[in-house]
């Protein structure tokens, strides 16, 4: 199933019309989400579906707040000479991101294709190398 | 490529090549690369000969699929090992008990069913996670809770066929008592609904669990009689109002008095999940109360005791959890209130009280999951590269019942910490140790036991300890609900009664419904006749 960029912003719309209701970790099911098999063609989908996987995958401990654990793991690691949040980050390589999906480390576990396939992997790499060497 | 074990190369071969038939070449993994993420990410025993590798993965996208597989593993003898989401870190991961099985790994399969918030339940599939059906229900505005796990990441399938356990309600939190109806693919890839899904036209399998006749899904938890493809599960229809508030009692044996206090709120369902915990860990690192720990244990608990008052502290804390309409939660924390001042020194404090819906800014550092908002904030504990968590690279989880009494929280910290001291290593529990209440009836005193990724010493180091632990709390007759694969059969075989005749009975049906041993083999202490009669 390939990431329908109308399905998502609509979703988003809606959340965004809940109100009261919205409580944290909303967000896209991993059936909406789906698994791309194939990269996107342009860069602009590739870095949307690269935002999308970052979103399901890797915010629900990366996201900003210090309540997120790898966030809280990385304010104590890097001390303020890199930032906690993987958005912020300027320095990561795609081998770097490719690694630590794969390989995690310390507690984060390692993520199969069947969650994050290998042409997500290279989409959410794109997102979060975007802004490398700026 | 690896192949698995009683098996030849060619049938291994065409096994695959009707694997990718049945699900696609695209779902059929048997590159290294790829087949090493089905490893235990906190195995005990990783980088170890006895660490479990697997030799393929299969992911079906529906049951048909899952039929097809299970029946080509059936002809060829293949071993598979089913997972949902494949994230019970700390019990075994995605990993199965026999190396060189093929991991059957359902992750596409995640629809939810249905969601009904007029008759409460929910039907998903195994791919379904807490976030998934969470974010299911809220996109629908439906008027349902869900009860999880710390982590949100884990199915909801997946959890409760393994006994896993939440924060709200009694009847809720216990996942496996919660479910109701399960679909299932027999080892020979036949297709069985449980419960009211084995009548045609039905409408109720998410309603009524039993049907007629005997009840077999139990077989189908910690087990290895099929492939579970859909279950039902009941859901806590949104309260109006929720209310936390905590008792404080000031001596260490007031325990005994509080759980039978809180129990008695509790099992009348005034109460959902209590929550047990001591004020006094905050000081352990302080220098007079590390030299009172350091004592033989009758000692240290009579001057930690005495250290608490002196300091004006509790000793024991009990946070009580009331969901229901407004008036109603008030009401009952003022009952609870009368019938726990019978404690001498008993405090209380209203710490919370909300209504539902809740916005995103009421539960910022509230306990989400007793809300019902999956998270990940759990793994903040370890997930800290400092000196303290330098190589604790994750955790398997020492998982011991014990009664619901004051009396056997005091028994188990004697116990365990004596033999922490006996062992001469850092003890997990203490004088002032609680328990965990996931549990409707019993508690667990679980702790978690650190495995590094590298150091192969020092997991050896704590599966000895792990082992001993579960030897001495067994001859208490404090059993593991759920532990690691490697202690799989040390925990079945302490379930012994007339000479194993539980294990005894559970390897008949073994042999009769999976005659090639297919699935899951080993799975909760329970192997194959091949494999059983090969060892002994």
């Amino acid at each position: 199933m390939h990431y329908s960029k109308f399905g998502f912003a609509a979703t988003a719309l809606l959340l965004s019309l809940q109100g009261s209701a919205q409580v944290p970790e909303d967000g896209l099911t991993s059936r909406e989400l789906g698994i791309s098999l194939e990269s996107p063609i342009s860069r602009v989908e590739l870095l949307e579906r690269g935002e999308a996987v970052y979103d399901y995958w890797c915010n629900t401990c990366h996201g900003p707040e210090m309540l997120k654990p790898g966030t809280a793991a990385l304010a104590i690691k890097y001390r303020g000479e890199l930032p906690a949040t993987l958005t912020e980050r300027t320095d990561m390589v795609p081998e770097f991101v490719e690694l630590m999906v794969r390989e995690g480390i310390s507690m984060m576990p390692f993520f199969r294709p069947t969650e994050i396939s290998n042409a997500d992997l290279d989409a959410v790499t794109a997102y979060l190398t975007q802004n490398t060497g700026e | 490529m690896a192949i698995p074990p009683g098996v030849n190369e060619q049938d291994f071969r065409t096994a695959l090549g009707e694997f990718e038939s049945a699900v696609g070449s695209d779902w059929v993994f048997t590159e290294d690369e790829d087949t090493r993420l089905y490893r235990d990410a906190y195995s005990p025993v990783q980088n170890e000969p006895e660490e479990i590798l697997v030799s393929a993965a299969v992911a079906p996208d529906n049951t048909e699929e899952v039929q097809q597989v299970v029946r080509t593993a059936n002809r060829y003898r293949i071993p598979i090992y089913p997972i949902s989401t494949g994230r019970n870190l700390g019990y075994g991961g995605s990993a199965p008990n026999l190396s060189g099985s093929v991991v059957l790994d359902l992750k596409r399969m995640n629809r939810v069913i249905e969601v009904d918030d007029k008759r409460h339940y929910a039907i998903v599939e195994p791919g379904v996670s807490y976030f998934d059906l969470y974010r299911y229900i809220q996109d629908r505005n439906l008027k349902v809770l869900i009860d999880c796990p710390d982590p949100g990441w884990g199915s909801v399938v997946g959890n409760a066929l393994d006994h896993g356990v939440g924060y709200t309600w009694g009847a809720y939190r216990d996942h496996f008592i919660s479910h109701c109806g399960m679909e299932v693919v027999l080892p020979d890839g036949e297709l069985m609904r449980t419960g009211m899904g084995a009548l045609p036209g039905a409408d109720t399998w998410g309603e009524y669990r039993y049907g007629f006749g005997p009840h077999v899904d139990g077989l189908f938890s910690q087990g290895n009689f099929g492939v579970v493809t859909k279950m039902g599960f009941h859901l806590f229809p949104e309260p109006e109002a929720y209310l936390k508030g905590t008792v404080s009692v000031p001596a260490r044996r007031d325990i005994i008095d509080l759980v039978a206090i809180v129990n008695q709120l509790e099992h009348a369902g005034l109460i959902g999940m209590p929550r047990y915990n001591t004020p006094l860990t905050a000081h352990f690192s302080e220098p007079e109360v590390a030299e009172i720990l350091n004592q033989p244990f009758a000692r240290s608990a009579q001057d930690l005791e005495r250290w608490a008052q002196g300091n004006d502290m509790a000793y024991y804390r009990c946070e009580l959890q009331f969901y229901g309409p407004g008036e109603t939660v008030r009401a009952n924390w003022n009952y609870a209130q009368r019938l726990l001042s019978d404690i001498p020194g008993a405090k209380f404090s209203l710490d919370h009280e909300l209504q539902w819906p809740i916005a995103a800014d009421e539960v910022e550092g509230l306990h989400k999951v007793a809300l019902g908002i999956p998270n990940m904030e759990i793994f903040r504990l370890g997930t800290r590269p400092d000196a303290e968590t330098l190589g604790w690279d994750g955790e398997m989880w020492f998982a011991p019942l014990i009664p619901k009494s004051g009396e056997a929280v005091l028994e188990a910290q004697e116990v365990f910490t004596e033999a922490f001291r006996e062992m001469g290593m850092r003890s997990f529990t203490h004088p002032a140790s609680t328990p965990a209440t996931w549990m409707y009836r019993a508690f667990i005193f679980i702790m978690g036991f650190p495995v590094s990724r590298i150091d192969v010493e020092a997991n050896q180091r704590q599966r000895e300890a792990f082992t001993h632990l579960a030897n001495l709390g067994a001859e208490r007759g404090w059993g593991e609900y759920r532990t690691p694969p490697v202690f799989q059969d040390l925990i079945m075989g302490h379930y012994s009664f007339n000479d194993h005749a539980l294990r005894r009975f559970s390897e008949t049906l073994k042999d009769a419904v999976d005659p090639n041993g297919i699935i899951s083999a080993g799975r909760g202490g329970i192997w194959p006749k091949h494999i059983r009669e090969g060892r002994a």
